[in-house]
């Protein structure tokens, strides 16, 4: 064999050798590599992106329905699909056990349903032919619709880890699309990242509070309860996510509830009653759970995911 | 007739030989389909992300087709010195025109068939169903709109100095107009005064490119087409905007010299 071809023959056996070296160690590095590389790339701006891909997700919540930045004034501002997904507390909440927005034929978005108003000339309203300007939801068009929002929320996560409500609206919504176990690890991914994040324990535990794995729910709640009262504790009381709070705390109550320990839910009924806008109605429940009843109706047992 | 058919041949055939639309093609592809590739939650059925990107880069990929191919079209030919022979056939100005419109609009619309033909394919092995009605109201408004891109780029080889500052302002103006002209009344209504005259003026003359740029949300969200009604006005629309823009080319051409 000629000097160069042994020459070519021996690159490539080395090339070959080095590549089964080499590989695995960077697959090893790979995740950490993919997330120097976002850091490296956007710097701090990766914030700004996680944001706008974050309101895309809600742009897809809305079939497109959505203000610009010129229609703004007269639009929304609160992210609709975290209010949806119960990671903010809204004027519906006071009306609504879970925190859950509940969207009827008669629900009314208010400013929302009416950003584009009237048709201001005769172009404006033929131009309305041309892009989204009647609100919909994807909830409406079929059950899986909502996954068209999860590719932005993942986007949104990874340029922007410590986005705590990121993790938090894209659990829900793999809950709500049957992706439970996507769901955990979602979240799970999201508390690495916020170690100190009561909002995505509480999202964790009622997690594994409607798989009824009730365990691992108190376990999680509990420790969501304790990080709420490190950070919150020391706020003035107006500035506290009260909210958060009676969450966790209602579904601690349910826990104790549906694992037979009366005494402890009592006691978190208790807690409840006193951040709850409607104690009577908690101190009715406390009596009820005292009388012997149950504090909600048991799931069926063809409903258990697990 | 013929002359006009001729001239539109040899610049279809031209853009057959460049390189330009295979290469917007194979990178509009790979990155879609590097797109695709992507694991989100294991859900392979996810398309929504995956037909907007594609539809972006359509849009941009037969702009850029669009805008480069007409615009270097009359400066080639006197550059090359063919227009001299070209006009002495005899061929009239109007015609060269005409021709070097329906070349490129043609050429544009090949281009769209594939690009849009690789779109129905990505969403359908995603979505398994596929409304062609949709994407086919979809294409031919992006077609009606490239009409009115090519009159502007034919019109402003006439007026400008180089292929390249033609170029520029051509895809800054059409982009301007995709993204600002739906807002521009609001913007002209807050803004109030003489200005926002002003600003309600230009909303009133600019071409409504954002017509066919904003239904790709219909592909994307699976709503409703505007009706055929709507929509052949939309096209009339473009035809006649284009029709404006030629005439407008061939009252500057008929009497400029040659030798420029």
């Amino acid at each position: 064999m000629r000097a160069p071809q042994l020459s070519l023959l021996l690159l490539l056996v080395g090339c070959f050798a080095l590549a089964t070296q080499v590989g695995p160690r960077f697959d090893q590095l790979g995740s950490r590599r993919e997330k120097d590389l976002l850091a490296s790339t956007f710097g701090e701006s990766r914030r700004l992106f996680a944001n706008h891909f974050f309101i895309r997700s809600d742009v897809y919540f809305h079939s497109g329905y959505y203000p610009s930045i010129f229609d703004q004034p007269g639009g929304k501002k609160e992210n609709h699909l975290a209010e949806h997904a119960g990671a903010k507390g809204t004027d519906h909440d006071e009306h609504s056990e879970h925190g859950e927005h509940e969207h009827g034929e008669h629900c009314d978005h208010g400013e929302e349903a009416s950003f584009l108003g009237k048709p201001k000339d005769a172009m404006d309203a033929f131009t309305r032919h041309f892009f989204v300007s009647q609100h919909t939801h994807l909830t409406e068009k079929g059950t899986n619709s909502p996954r068209e929002i999860l590719p932005w929320v993942k986007l949104a996560a990874q340029l922007d880890p410590q986005k705590v409500e990121t993790y938090t609206v894209g659990a829900y919504w793999l809950r709500q699309l049957n992706k439970n176990d996507e769901a955990e690890q979602f979240l799970r991914e999201g508390l690495r990242q916020n170690p100190q994040s009561y909002e995505i324990a509480l999202e964790l535990g009622r997690g594994y509070f409607e798989v009824r794995d009730y365990a691992r729910a108190r376990n999680v709640l509990e420790m969501a309860m304790a990080r709420w009262r490190e950070q919150e504790n020391n706020k003035p009381a107006e500035q506290q996510n009260i909210f958060a709070a009676a969450q966790i705390v209602n579904y601690l109550a349910r826990v104790e509830d549906r694992t037979g320990n009366r005494d402890r839910a009592i006691s978190w009924l208790g807690i409840l009653k006193k951040l709850s806008p409607h104690p009577d109605e908690i101190e009715k429940r406390i009596e009820e759970v005292r009388s012997g009843k149950p504090l909600e109706a048991q799931p069926a047992e063809s409903q258990r995911s697990r | 007739m013929n002359v006009i058919q001729a001239i539109a041949i040899v610049v279809l055939k031209e853009m057959v030989r460049r390189k330009d639309f295979y290469v917007l093609f194979i990178i509009t592809a790979l990155i879609t389909l590097l797109m695709g590739s992507i694991n989100i939650f294991r859900d392979q059925s996810i398309a929504g992300y995956l037909k907007e990107l594609a539809l972006l880069l359509i849009w941009i990929c037969s702009l850029v087709i669009a805008i480069s191919t007409t615009a270097r079209q009359l400066y080639a030919e006197k550059e090359n010195r063919t227009i001299f022979p070209l006009l002495a056939k005899p061929v009239s100005r109007a015609q060269l025109l005409l021709g070097k419109f329906f070349g490129c609009w043609i050429a544009c619309g090949l281009a769209l068939f594939v690009f849009y033909l690789f779109l129905g394919i990505v969403a359908a092995s995603r979505e398994h169903t596929l409304d062609v009605g949709s994407y086919l109201v979809a294409m031919l408004l992006h077609w009606g709109a490239l009409a009115v891109v090519v009159g502007m780029a034919l019109l402003g080889s006439i007026v400008f100095a180089a292929p390249s500052s033609n170029g520029t302002i051509c895809f800054v103006v059409a982009l301007g107009i995709l993204f600002l002209e739906r807002h521009l009344n609001t913007v002209a209504l807050q803004t109030g005064g003489w200005l926002g005259n002003v600003i309600y003026g230009v909303y009133f003359i600019t071409p409504r490119l954002d017509w066919a740029f904003e239904v790709r949300e219909f592909l994307i969200f699976h709503n409703p087409m505007p009706g055929i009604v709507i929509w052949t006005q939309a096209l009339l629309f473009y035809g006649a905007y284009a029709a404006m823009l030629l005439l407008a080319a061939w009252l500057l051409f008929r009497r400029r010299a040659l030798n420029t």
